[in-house]
């Protein structure tokens, strides 16, 4: 079961990101750091791990004097996790027809 | 690497679900529509009808008179710039969809409200408030109730239908009680909806 979700979705802080920024058109990289319980490191990181498989894209710019880097998910990103979330609720019906 | 493996390993399909319902509830109580302008420019709105009502009608002094009306000038200045500052200036670490949405609703209300009125001066060829009123009312209760739809708050909704009825109400009336009316419209489509869902924001 584990082999058919997507490996770069099945990771809580990845998920997490994705299930954030499912909600919004986009958000800050503090708005994720407030609302995801990690690190900045990790949470830079995970960030990364998804701009590299094209499901998030990260903007960087200024405000003011401070960097400021803006998350939104792409297309891709957003059909991946359609389908992931898919195979969650797949898992839990075989689940529960099994349990009866 | 290998912690990264492990951490697909122990990450299990019920730990998964549960990442998206909190995520879920972070996104609906963070994102909830506080109802601060609402509650601006309904309280704004509804202390100029109301003075503007006694002005008219009961004091007679001349100072006093200019002195409420620069006031009540005052504070939708002080509206406008607040609500520019609120939407685009204010340090928001998201946008959202609803956000874009309702932008777009009300700043189409503005421009359809200044091309009625274009447009009524053309026809008629004089502005004429009595029929001015209603039909500002009716674009104000169409505005409103797409917002309570896009916030799903079946409160606006209620507000904005309510603010229609009123509209439809004034066209018996004289401009004097036609300003009462819609001040009793912004108490319920804004202020009383405002104030519940700045109540309610962290709930």
């Amino acid at each position: 079961m584990f082999k058919e979700l997507d490996p770069i979705l099945h990771s809580q802080v990845r998920l997490a990101i994705m299930s954030l920024l499912m909600n919004v058109k986009s958000a800050e990289f503090s708005f994720l750091l407030e609302n995801i319980n990690t690190t900045k490191g990790n949470l830079s990181f995970q960030l990364t791990k998804l701009n590299e498989a094209e499901y998030v894209k990260i903007t960087k710019s200024f405000k003011g004097n401070y960097p400021l880097t803006t998350c939104e998910a792409t297309q891709k990103g957003i059909d991946a996790y359609e389908i992931y979330v898919n195979s969650i609720d797949e898992y839990f019906k075989e689940f529960r027809n099994n349990k009866k | 690497m290998e912690t990264k493996q492990q951490d697909f390993d122990s990450f299990d399909e019920s730990q998964s679900l549960q990442v998206i319902k909190e995520m879920i509830q972070v996104s609906q109580k963070k994102l909830k529509n506080d109802g601060v302008l609402f509650i601006l420019w309904g309280w704004i709105i509804f202390y100029n009808y109301i003075s503007w009502y006694v002005l008219n009608n009961i004091v007679t002094t001349y100072q006093i008179y200019k002195g409420f009306e620069y006031f009540a000038k005052g504070l939708v200045v002080f509206a406008l710039a607040f609500s520019v500052y609120y939407i685009f200036r204010k340090s928001k670490k998201v946008t959202t969809y609803i956000g874009i949405s309702l932008r777009y609703v009300w700043i189409s209300l503005i421009v359809g409200l200044v091309l009625v009125n274009v447009i009524i001066f053309n026809t008629i060829h004089e502005f004429n408030p009595t029929l001015q009123h209603p039909i500002f009312m009716v674009l104000m209760a169409f505005a409103v109730v797409i917002t309570g739809g896009i916030l799903r708050y079946k409160l606006i909704i209620f507000g904005g239908i309510v603010f229609g009825f009123l509209a439809y109400i004034c066209t018996y009336f004289s401009v004097e009680i036609q300003m009462l009316i819609e001040a009793l419209a912004w108490l319920i489509a804004f202020i009383i909806p405002g104030h519940y869902l700045y109540a309610t924001r962290k709930s």
